[in-house]
């Protein structure tokens, strides 16, 4: 059993993240604590408020993904292929959630103060802070589901089961995302050597290939539930691939619903042991001091003639390579092509047009323009006080960031697009249009958000976090008006083209896909002159942090 | 016009600094002159950092006027980050570069002549020592050879203005002699020297003119040796002048109280 001052720590470490997220911020305290400054009792109440709007959110995308996915067709097998989702989805989050977690911890030493305490519990403290604060709001995307999954199949006898496959995926998740926090912390070395490049990328493509998987079972789940032989009773065995079985499949006597049950409880238990052990060596890693390593040898040369630009451009690198973790969600973005480009791949689309292709991958531009830009000022964390301290102009650093996310976005951008135009057998012009039109919607977006992002950052602000942009909630903020962003030209193109272009200039002739496009990248060129002409003439921005 | 002169490196003139609703600076009038070595004492919390982080460009005053070689706080940071060296109390440098990328980084961030700061940041790097971390991280280092490479990140440009927040902090007796002996020499050769710290006695090792900042208010502002005369003057020591001035002479009752806790438990 926990102890009231376990649970008392385990809140403490959630307020600490948070004060030090908002420390600084003084706009935002503004808005944030109107009415009470920013001490330990508004701090909680931020904490619990974060927690609801998390669990609120949870739930509306559950209920939305129910009825997208089902489409008015509530088959036994469209229902298990909906609650194999939603399961693996909070499994998704409870990763992810504890690898922010992990890594807060470990940047601003939470656990630290602890060291001193006459006995260790920081397992203890840490799986609870984990699981009150993050793991048991991921309930929140499986029960939606299974509520309405007994509603229309009329049932609860695979209810039991469920609810412990989603505490299951709670820690299974835990595991996951402390599993790469203590990969990734594990050293970081000055070393640019060749194998730790190599090493680097190696774990990289690990963690993208684990995560491509993971995302074609979110968004295509009947194609994996499907492909998976009948092993009918064997299907017990079957870790994760065999939930549909054991929840709808294993028929409707009691017994075989005991049967689930038990099923699931034996890997809720090995789950729970394994999700222990590692949160004892994350406890153990997150109050060692950062180990650091060297290339060891002492070179006596003078300095590089390198220009600020360049100069800026490889702060960023150097940030990202010596870091794995800032590696790491550097290339989340990527893990969002596969399923964009599987239905292309597959046949799906064969019958689409480079505008739909456009479209399509439009959703890409506007995930690495918001994502880039938020992680890339994350990456400043407390370096953020050297940037004070230096004559260097805001402009000069969004453009650096700039130019740097450019060079992470087009390496995943150009192939992506290149395999959906050749699958759908477009001409070969396309294959330069479409890629100008992504980049272009990137390059202005991404602008737009490094200008909001760093005008945000206030003059006392001595570190940035997450929290600091609005942790989760402000990244969505910022996904959602990056996608409107994205998509406001070439719904503009198209409205003027069909109402204006066509009536006038062409009434009789076929709708021309290239013409709509010349007039989307028209319009998209516009849009970024307009939001450079800005920059550089705004003055806040000739100004220094 | 304005309210600085030639022979003022630095004025401020009724200066406050607010933080929310908390007062740091509560109207802070003080001049800082060329070649002289400056040192802000008071106790935590009086507003030193807030002062000095004015002078090195990081921050502005919420009112009064500020005057560093005639630029403004306000709207000229840029500019007084290039004639300033600002080595704060707890040293930030970026942790995942190497002494060399991140002293390269500064050279080229702040436009400095390549061959002249090597050889600056040459002798530095070897008299304090470090040739032997210099390829290592800065993230690795321990916080006495961390604040070293602030100290020599801050001196690279040969500022005219050397601002230093308790920059002696986790130095070795031996680098903490040789930074005394360069601020007396770039103070002879007419650079300002802005040095903060609440310890009476490395002010007057150190330091030409000691200013007493308390509660957000600079409560004395005189050479050295007037502040010694004054101690002569009101028979007491130097350092419980400092203790009367910053009005805690007389000890509270709590602190009476804990005295006579630990008197007891003695007994």
């Amino acid at each position: 059993m926990t102890s009231e001052i376990e649970r008392k720590l385990a809140k403490q470490i959630m307020v600490e993240q948070r004060y030090l997220s908002l420390k600084g911020f003084l706009d935002y305290r503004k808005g944030l604590f109107r009415k009470s400054p920013l001490n330990g009792k508004s701090l909680r109440r931020y904490v619990t408020v974060n927690y609801a709007v998390s669990v609120v959110s949870f739930t509306f995308i559950s209920i939305a993904i129910f009825f997208f996915k089902t489409l008015g067709n509530y088959s036994v097998a469209s229902i298990s292929n909906i609650t194999f989702l939603a399961i693996v989805y909070s499994f998704f989050i409870s990763g992810y959630n504890s690898l922010l977690l992990f890594n807060s911890i470990m940047d601003n030493r939470l656990l630290k103060p602890l060291e001193i305490a006459p006995q260790s519990k920081n397992t203890r403290i840490l799986l609870l802070c984990f699981l009150i604060y993050y793991g048991s709001a991921s309930l929140s995307i499986s029960a939606p589901v299974f509520i309405l999954d007994s509603i229309y199949l009329g049932s609860l006898s695979f209810l039991p089961s469920a609810i412990v496959w989603s505490v299951s995926m709670i820690f299974l998740g835990q595991i996951f995302g402390f599993g790469i926090g203590l990969i990734t912390s594990r050293s970081r070395k000055a070393a640019v050597s060749f194998s730790m490049t190599v090493f680097t990328l190696a774990k990289l493509l690990v963690i993208i290939a684990a995560f491509s998987l993971l995302e074609l079972i979110l968004f295509e789940p009947g194609s994996i539930n499907f492909s998976i032989p009948d092993f009918g009773f064997k299907s017990y065995f079957l870790y994760l691939l065999g939930i549909p079985y054991i929840l709808f499949f294993s028929g409707n006597s009691l017994l075989s619903a005991i049967d689930g049950f038990i099923v699931s409880l034996v890997y809720l238990a090995v789950s729970v042991f394994a999700a222990y052990r590692i949160t004892r060596r994350a406890a153990r890693r997150l109050v060692e001091e950062t180990v650091y390593s060297s290339a060891g040898v002492v070179e006596n040369k003078p300095f590089s003639r390198k220009g600020i630009f360049r100069t800026l451009l490889s702060k960023d690198v150097l940030f990202t390579l010596r870091n794995s973790y800032n590696a790491m969600l550097l290339v989340i973005p990527a893990l969002v092509t596969v399923p964009i480009i599987v239905p292309y791949v597959g046949g799906d689309y064969a019958g689409a047009n480079p505008l739909g292709v456009m479209l399509t991958l439009l959703s890409l531009s506007a995930i690495c323009a918001s994502f880039f830009a938020f992680m890339s000022l994350l990456a400043e964390s407390e370096g953020i006080n050297v940037l004070k301290t230096v004559p260097v102009t805001i402009k000069r650093m969004i453009n650096s960031k700039f130019i740097f996310g450019s060079a992470v976005f087009l390496p995943f951008m150009i192939p992506a697009s290149f395999a959906a135009l050749y699958f759908i057998s477009s001409g070969w012009i396309y294959f330069l249009l479409v890629p100008a039109a992504l980049f272009l919607a990137f390059s202005y977006s991404m602008m737009i958000n490094l200008r909001r992002f760093f005008l945000k950052i206030p003059p006392e602000a001595t570190r940035i976090t997450p929290d600091s942009f609005g942790g989760n909630i402000g990244l969505m903020y910022t996904f959602f008006t990056t996608f409107i962003l994205n998509l406001l030209p070439s719904l503009v193109g198209f409205q003027i083209y069909s109402s204006v272009y066509v009536p006038l200039f062409a009434p009789n002739s076929p709708p021309s896909y290239l013409q709509e496009m010349l007039l989307v990248l028209f319009i998209e060129f516009i849009v970024l002159v307009l939001v450079l002409l800005v920059i550089n003439k705004e003055k806040r921005l000739s100004r220094t942090l | 016009m304005s309210f600085w002169t030639v022979d003022q490196e630095i004025a401020f003139r009724n200066v406050k600094k607010f933080f929310g609703e908390k007062e740091a600076l509560a109207g802070v009038d003080l001049t800082f002159n060329s070649g002289e070595i400056h040192a802000i004492l008071g106790p935590n919390g009086s507003g030193k950092t807030t002062m000095l982080r004015i002078i090195g460009g990081v921050t502005s005053q919420s009112s009064g006027e500020v005057s560093i070689l005639g630029l403004s706080p306000l709207t000229d940071k840029l500019e007084i980050r290039k004639v300033c060296g600002l080595v704060e109390e707890n040293p930030s440098i970026y942790g995942s570069m190497t002494i060399r990328e991140y002293l390269d980084f500064l050279v080229v961030i702040r436009e400095i002549d390549r061959e002249a700061a090597w050889k600056r940041a040459d002798s530095l790097i070897k008299g304090f020592s470090m040739l032997e971390y210099y390829d290592e991280l800065v993230g690795s280092l321990s916080f006495g050879t961390k604040q070293k490479v602030a100290i020599v990140g801050a001196l690279l440009h040969d500022p005219k203005i050397i601002v230093m927040d308790e920059a002696y902090k986790g130095l070795d007796p031996h680098s903490f002699n040789l930074l005394k002996r360069l601020l007396r020499s770039f103070s002879e050769s007419g650079r300002l020297i802005v040095f903060s710290t609440h310890i009476l006695e490395i002010a007057e090792s150190l330091c030409d003119r000691i200013s007493i900042l308390y509660k957000g208010k600079i409560i004395f502002s005189d050479s050295n040796d007037a502040f010694n005369n004054l101690a002569v003057k009101t028979g007491v020591s130097a350092e419980d002048l400092f203790i009367k001035l910053t009005g805690e002479s007389d000890m509270t009752s709590v602190q009476k109280d804990v005295m006579r806790y630990f008197d007891d438990l003695r007994n």
